[in-house]
């Protein structure tokens, strides 16, 4: 079972591209130094990293680990949104 | 003569917290609150045969929410005073039982955050059914948007961000100019709508905005509309990722977009990057709104519950919904000081955080394959809002070529307060500055 993390680089499109070469070896380097994570996407600002594993400590340690590895991004744990949801 | 006991309770989720080990002494602490009759620990399917509850499939989904957080050995628990007949009694008891819990290692959260109420399908109109509507759907549009003078959305685009739009339904043939798939392993050109029973719901947002059915228009017809769908495909109950969600927000306002409509609700605390992701589109020119929830007067829920998005409730017209409509239901106070035919819907939540209200009971609209139904929800309500925003920027030549920054959203944000009126619900937290017209 796989959990994952969302992490978010919050600069301007233009900034996001001029830089993106240099950032996305960072991240796969930061990612490939992380047991049990594989990144699942990853885009200029943008990634979904899944962690193997299904405790809550396992997405915690992962995360610390990439925020230290990535200090310009936002390590965060992915959520879910849903359509509102109305019964008659 | 004695009076009646009533039994009250409060359920919990509780787990272990993070990283701690269920032990013999946290379990024999457990095993004493419940000696003491201060709390029953249950499980699952004691917890679906709680007096009147009905299991349903959001219960699993609760349960499988705790299980993908890693909290496999969750169990509910459930705060039990017999004999009071009082509330502050029961609190007391309640609060005793959390302490000694948490001492002893585990979480508690209030089940009914994670509580999702069943959805059901849209009501599918035949034609008397659609031709019956017009007088709805001048409620839902004519009347708040004057008496058509000046352009309709003409040259702003707005974005849905939802299960998908059918860019082939006649009535959203040259409004939908586009868009894309956001959910991961999927084929981001797909922006059509999910193939579930739910995949209508962003079909039907999109007709509210800009259907351009001559019969049956949405609120700005000529405005252009962009599918962001962030459902997977085949399944909305998986729901939708923050992922998803911030980098739809993200090829949104890189796409053009004016306005993104967000008739989604989420989980029960912020996500900071969805906060974020909406924050960076106002600074860039562009406004989100966001459907309220539709858990009957509770809180308004996130994405919402940002400050920076708009909030909107919904309000419905009784003299507008059919005498067969089980939608009807949805008929509740407050009324309308000024006109009691309109109410506050039952399902509305609420709060200081709604900025406008829009129509959101029995709206027809929009469905995949051509076809057309009503629905009710503050999912409806929130297009009504995204639509006059498409007029009110239409209308504004200035305001629709100013520079993309944080001062063009705030600029279009007042244009709608100063349009709104209100309808005198009793609350600003029932309806905000009221209905823009």
């Amino acid at each position: 079972m796989t959990q994952a993390l969302v992490i978010t680089r919050w600069l301007s499109p233009a900034e996001l591209e001029r830089n993106w070469a240099t950032e996305e070896r960072q991240v796969r380097s930061a990612v490939s130094t992380i047991g049990g994570a594989k990144i699942v996407e990853l885009n200029p600002g943008s990634g979904l990293i899944a962690i193997e594993g299904d405790r809550a400590f396992q997405l915690d340690a992962a995360r610390e680990a990439l925020s230290s590895a990535l200090p310009g991004w936002d390590v965060g744990a992915e959520t879910t949104f849903r359509l509102p949801a109305l019964s008659r | 003569m004695s009076r009646a006991i009533r039994r009250k309770t409060r359920t919990y989720v509780m787990m272990p917290m993070q990283g701690v080990q269920l032990d013999r002494e946290s379990q024999a602490t457990a095993a004493s609150i419940e000696e003491a009759g201060r709390l029953q620990i249950l499980d699952l399917l004691h917890l679906l045969r709680l007096n009147g509850h009905q299991a349903s499939p959001s219960d699993h989904r609760w349960v499988d929410h705790a299980r993908e957080r890693g909290e496999d050995k969750a169990f509910s628990v459930q705060f039990v005073d017999s004999f009071a007949d009082d509330g502050p009694k029961l609190v007391r008891a309640a609060a005793e039982g959390e302490r000694a819990l948490r001492a002893a290692g585990f979480h508690l959260v209030p089940l009914t955050k994670y509580r999702l109420t069943p959805h059901t399908g849209p009501t599918l109109l035949d034609t008397a059914g659609i031709a019956a509507a017009t007088a709805q759907r001048d409620w839902l549009r004519t009347v708040h948007t004057g008496s058509g003078d000046g352009p309709l959305g003409k040259g702003v685009t707005v974005g849905i961000l939802d299960s998908g739009v059918d860019s082939d339904h006649p009535a959203l043939k040259n409004a939908v100019r586009g868009g894309r798939g956001m959910v991961t392993g999927e084929d981001h050109s797909d922006f059509g709508p999910c193939t579930d029973e739910k995949g209508g719901h962003g079909t039907h947002v999109a007709g509210i905005v800009g259907s351009r059915d001559s019969g049956l228009p949405g609120v700005a017809p000529e405005c252009v509309m962009r599918s962001y769908r962030v459902f997977p495909k085949q399944d909305t109950e998986r729901g939708a990722s923050n992922f998803s969600i911030i980098n739809a927000i993200r090829a949104a306002v890189s796409d053009g977009c004016d306005i993104i409509n967000m008739s989604i609700s989420g989980p029960s605390a912020s996500d900071d990057g969805v906060r974020k992701a909406i924050e960076e589109a106002w600074n860039a020119g562009v406004v989100c709104i966001a459907a309220a929830g539709n858990q009957y007067r509770r809180p308004v829920g996130y994405p919402a519950r940002h400050s920076i998005c708009i909030a909107v409730s919904a309000l419905g017209h009784d003299g507008l919904i059919p005498p067969q409509a089980p939608d009807r239901g949805f008929i509740a106070d407050p009324r309308s000081r000024q006109d009691q035919a309109v109410f506050l819907a039952s399902f509305s939540n609420i709060g200081p955080q709604i900025d406008f209200a829009g129509p959101g009971v029995w709206i027809v609209s929009t469905l995949p394959s051509g076809k057309w139904g009503a629905m009710s929800g503050t999912s409806m309500a929130a297009p009504a809002v995204a639509g006059y925003a498409a007029v009110a920027l239409s209308r504004d030549r200035r305001l629709l070529s100013a520079p993309r920054n944080a001062s063009r959203s705030e600029a279009l944000y007042q244009a709608l307060v100063s349009r709104s009126v209100a309808y005198d619900l009793g609350s600003f937290d029932f309806e905000g500055y009221g209905v823009p017209q």
